[in-house]
């Protein structure tokens, strides 16, 4: 079934500054959006916004989710009704290993088909990705992000979009500090998820929007949606 | 009347009259009355440190009980063990664990053991396993050269009040190059209503020789205040080694005031694991004196403080032999209005050579009004030596738990694997019974927390 993330009216100002403005962008599985702009210009803002960020409170506007207004809806019921960010630059969670924090997450995604796995299978799911992603095993011990290179740090959230499949994916920039074989990965498991996952992906670089084979491209300027040819 | 309808109790108040009576029902010999007697009066002598905080100043001695019993002795099954105690001590899990990992186990209720049992091949061995009591008398000659010489009646007045009424407690002895594979365990129950615990413990470990000792305690939750005041003893001789690990969970109407200190001889490494959750206010600082060359200790401990509680931990380590070494890692975590911190003593007699330290005290405040304190005293003298150390206070940062929560984790799912986290390493140097354990209460207190 169709699913559809509609951003109507969106107001976002953050110290008497218009970050953006009445914005409307409408997104769909199926498709692959690229949003792009110069530095500063509040698209990582938006994103933060969409996952619902507490610190990015929006002024006006709606966040529709298949329909129902989503801006109350605290960022975890956000991330289980399927909104997933990769962040530009994940956090480092001391003490919190990877297995530990991918097994909790899942206890909140009662219909993922690991909810509940034993651990075996759930090791073993883990040990696929892991080697799909180019990480070694030893990851799962590993704290969160702690100690990742700029690319290790990128293909855990990469990870943690192919195991998590979500609705929609919001991707800060997800390319930047990976080699051109791992951009290319990530551009091939774009076109496997999209026919279930709508993209909205914000990328500098053109060669990996192109591989991304986008459907539609926003430059937001002082705080305007354009669309592109 | 007693709410348990105990056959033997002092009834409520502290007098000489008390302590008499407790000598008595325990058939003491007279020296031991005398003993009482005279650590009563240093009590009474004594006052508190002026940094002792409210809640225990407040605390009413006459409006305690200082010895309840059922006219338990220590029993080898827990066939023989009544019912309701049975109960509680399955509750706790404590049979179990028997069967899975423990090589002795000592369960207190109240005043006096109800179980005490180790295995065979260590019985064989010449190691002992009792109460203070048999020590007194049974064992006298192991028991006496030590007891009362490591921490003195007089050392502060919870140690005088404990040397006054004490009863029950272990009386560990580990014979030359044993090695204890399994740890000895004994743990604490605290039944009765505004009743006082008082057991003393002297742990021996002779040369060459291992042992791994672990406390844990409970008790029910009652609107008024019971007091805990233990004195551990310990004495690790050349080459010996002790770890010695507490996971101290007491209701939070419970004071708890612990004086815990031994020495380490020439090479024997002594290694403190602590784990505070429970209790109203907690005074513990357990103490290392380095005596021998190259002696080496070691305090791990973690605690958490939440809404009207106060965790004043702390460790004391005194180098005054040559190349002695100590490490202490503390971290704390304060909740709503609690007080969890560091108050600690590192010094190094000036004529000393090539000793070492390394103190790391570590916060975590959680919500606007936590407190948290670190109070080090560092006494060193003399170029030879190396100290370090490192302090920090933090809060949990909004930006991570955002990252949780955007892959589903609910907020306080998010709080507690945080706090999990951040005392992760130490929770891993606890036995895996333990750590598991430990997780699950840490994440319930963090849980409330955030409602």
């Amino acid at each position: 079934m169709k699913a559809t993330l509609a951003l109507q009216g969106l107001t976002f100002r953050r110290e008497g500054k218009t970050i953006f403005e009445n914005l409307e962008l409408s997104l769909s599985t199926g498709e692959v959006h690229v949003l792009s702009g110069a530095n500063g210009a509040g698209k990582s803002s938006l994103l933060q916004c969409v996952a619902g960020h507490p610190h990015y409170k929006l002024e006006s506007g709606q966040i529709q989710l298949n329909g129902e207004n989503i801006v109350d809806w605290p960022p975890e019921k956000r991330a289980q009704a399927g909104i997933f960010l990769a962040f530009q630059m994940p956090y480092e969670l001391e003490g919190l290993t990877v297995a530990n924090f991918l097994r909790t997450a899942l206890k909140f995604f009662p219909q993922h088909p690991l909810h509940g796995a034993s651990a075996t299978e759930f090791y073993q799911q883990i040990y696929r990705l892991l080697e799909a992603v180019g990480l070694p095993k030893t990851f799962t011990g590993r704290s969160v992000h702690q100690g990742f290179s700029g690319g290790e740090k990128k293909r855990f959230e990469w990870l943690q979009l192919r195991l998590l499949q979500p609705k929609f994916a919001l991707l800060d920039e997800i390319d930047s500090g990976l080699d051109v074989d791992a951009r290319q990965c990530i551009g091939k498991s774009i076109q496997e998820m999209r026919s279930t996952t709508g993209f909205l992906l914000v990328s500098h670089n053109q060669d990996f929007v192109t591989l991304c084979q986008p459907t539609a491209l926003h430059q937001l300027e002082n705080g305007h949606l354009q669309n592109l040819p | 009347m007693h709410p348990h309808g105990s056959t033997f109790h002092t009834g409520f108040g502290l007098s000489e009259e008390t302590v008499r009576s407790i000598s008595a029902m325990k058939k003491e010999a007279p020296e031991w009355l005398q003993f009482r007697l005279q650590a009563l009066k240093t009590f009474f002598q004594l006052s508190l440190p002026k940094w002792v905080p409210e809640d225990v100043r407040a605390l009413d001695f006459q409006q305690l009980q200082y010895y309840v019993a059922e006219g338990q002795t220590p029993k080898r099954t827990w066939a023989e063990v009544s019912p309701e105690m049975l109960s509680t001590f399955e509750a706790m899990g404590i049979p179990e664990k028997e069967r899975s990992f423990l090589a002795g186990v000592e369960a207190q209720w109240d005043s006096e053991a109800a179980y005490s049992k180790m295995q065979q091949h260590l019985q064989d061995q010449g190691v002992i396993f009792t109460d203070s009591h048999e020590g007194l008398h049974r064992y006298r000659k192991v028991f006496q050269p030590y007891f009362a010489k490591v921490v003195p009646p007089s050392d502060n007045r919870f140690a005088a009040l404990n040397s006054a009424v004490f009863s029950g407690g272990s009386f560990v002895y580990v014979p030359k190059g044993v090695k204890v594979a399994q740890p000895l365990q004994a743990f604490f129950r605290i039944q009765t209503e505004r009743f006082g615990q008082f057991e003393r413990s002297l742990i021996i470990v002779d040369e060459g020789a291992e042992l791994t000792f672990m406390e844990g305690c409970t008790a029910p939750i009652w609107n008024t205040q019971s007091l805990h005041a233990a004195v551990v003893e310990f004495v690790v001789k050349k080459d010996a080694k002790l770890q010695f690990i507490t996971v101290q969970n007491w209701s939070k109407n419970v004071i708890n005031a612990v004086t815990i200190r031994g020495w380490a001889e020439e090479n024997a490494e002594v290694r403190f694991i602590d784990g505070h959750i429970g209790s109203k206010v907690t005074l513990k600082y357990p103490g290392i004196l380095l005596k021998g060359r190259r002696a080496r200790g070691e305090v791990l401990s973690f605690a958490i403080a939440h809404q009207g509680q106060r965790q004043d931990t702390g460790t004391r380590i005194f180098h005054v032999a040559d190349e002695t070494t100590s490490n202490i890692l503390s971290k704390s975590i304060s909740i709503d209005n609690g007080w969890a911190g560091y108050r600690g003593k590192v010094s190094i007699k000036p004529d000393c050579h090539g000793c070492k330290n390394r103190t790391e005290c570590h916060s975590l405040l959680l919500g606007e009004h936590s407190q948290t304190g670190t109070l080090p005293t560092v006494d060193v003298s003399g170029n030879t030596q190396q100290i370090r150390h490192e302090a920090s206070v933090s809060s949990i940062d909004e930006e991570k738990l955002f990252y949780l929560q955007q892959r589903g984790l609910s907020r306080s799912a998010a709080m507690s694997l945080s706090v999990n986290g951040f005392v992760n390493d130490l929770v891993q140097s606890f036995p895996l019974e333990y750590s598991v354990e430990l997780k699950r209460l840490i994440e319930m207190e963090v849980s409330h927390a955030v409602g």
